[in-house]
């Protein structure tokens, strides 16, 4: 194997995966209030997260995206299962938990991924 | 040096090693994890997918995997590899999704056009170099990422693509032998 080959992929790697921070993540997508209603009705229950700086916060602070955006995103999930099968939204619940361990979607035969 | 770090676990009783964990299983701190590995791991998703917001989407997805399936995630440090994993599978399933789109509806690059633009802020080697791993199989381009961004060992990639460590080693040898080729190719 050509270490220079090595070099110039972890080089390349490095590049592309650096456009990826912080700063952009945020700055790309400015959460709309409205997503702090999905968070409210979050499917476990808990803390109402509205008040004047939820949505600062919710842009701004890792840790309460983790703790609220989880939830809301669960939620979101749901709603589009449910609407893309029209279905009731216990059902959709089911449906949305059913991939278990991130297996990642089946064809429509059920072949798993080709190498090729 | 290890781009994915393990260093964030959630605390747990203290246990001897190769102790059997028999008791109810411990809560994940969540958001711990999130602050620790929500950048590495979109970047991770980048490399395979080629666009920020589907990264981004994959990325979150993983940790709503992790949220609804974690009392079933008998020990708390592995939910690293849980989600290195589902990022794995989630950009599989993106791609497939992309693939299927573009054999119908004959539509070509049309949702991550972004990923055109944003190569244009690379150098022209680092460009040449990924266009050339976009041509190798997908579980080749896995297997490299992994190995060549996120220094896994061979037992941590065989851990998150769910394959053998030799086939780690075949996939990583025959990839890079093919980039090899193609970059002096080009040349």
């Amino acid at each position: 194997m050509n270490p220079r080959t090595e070099q110039r992929l972890r080089a390349a790697f490095t590049a592309k995966a650096e456009q990826v921070t912080e700063d952009r993540l945020l700055a790309r997508r400015p959460l709309p209030d409205e997503d702090l209603g999905a968070a409210a009705v979050m499917p476990s229950g808990g803390q109402d997260p509205a008040g004047p700086d939820a949505a600062g916060e919710l842009r701004t602070n890792p840790a309460w995206r983790a703790h609220w955006l989880a939830p809301a995103l669960a939620a979101a999930a749901v709603a589009r299962v449910a609407a893309r099968a029209q279905c009731p939204p216990d059902a959709a619940r089911r449906q949305a938990h059913a991939p278990s361990a991130g297996q990642p979607d089946q064809h429509p035969g059920g072949e798993p991924d080709s190498d090729v | 040096m290890t781009v994915f770090s393990e260093g964030v676990r959630t605390p747990g009783p203290d246990r001897e090693a190769g102790e059997q964990v028999l008791e109810a299983p411990v809560p994940l701190d969540l958001a711990a994890l999130y602050a620790a590995h929500r950048l590495p791991l979109a970047r991770f998703a980048l490399l395979l997918v080629d666009d920020m917001a589907t990264a981004e989407d994959v990325v979150h997805d993983a940790f709503i995997a992790l949220q609804q399936h974690q009392s079933r995630l008998r020990d708390p440090a592995a939910a690293v590899g849980y989600l290195r994993t589902t990022v794995v599978n989630n950009c599989r399933s993106v791609l497939r999704k992309r693939q299927t789109v573009r054999r119908h509806l004959s539509l070509v690059r049309d949702s991550h056009a972004e990923a055109a633009d944003s190569e244009l802020l690379l150098a022209a080697t680092q460009q040449e170099v990924l266009a050339a791993l976009r041509r190798l199989p997908r579980r080749q381009q896995e297997v490299l990422a992994l190995r060549y961004w996120g220094n896994l060992s061979e037992a941590e990639i065989a851990e998150a693509l769910g394959i053998s460590r030799g086939a780690v080693k075949s996939n990583a040898s025959r990839g890079m032998d093919k980039l090899e080729a193609m970059l002096g190719a080009s040349r």
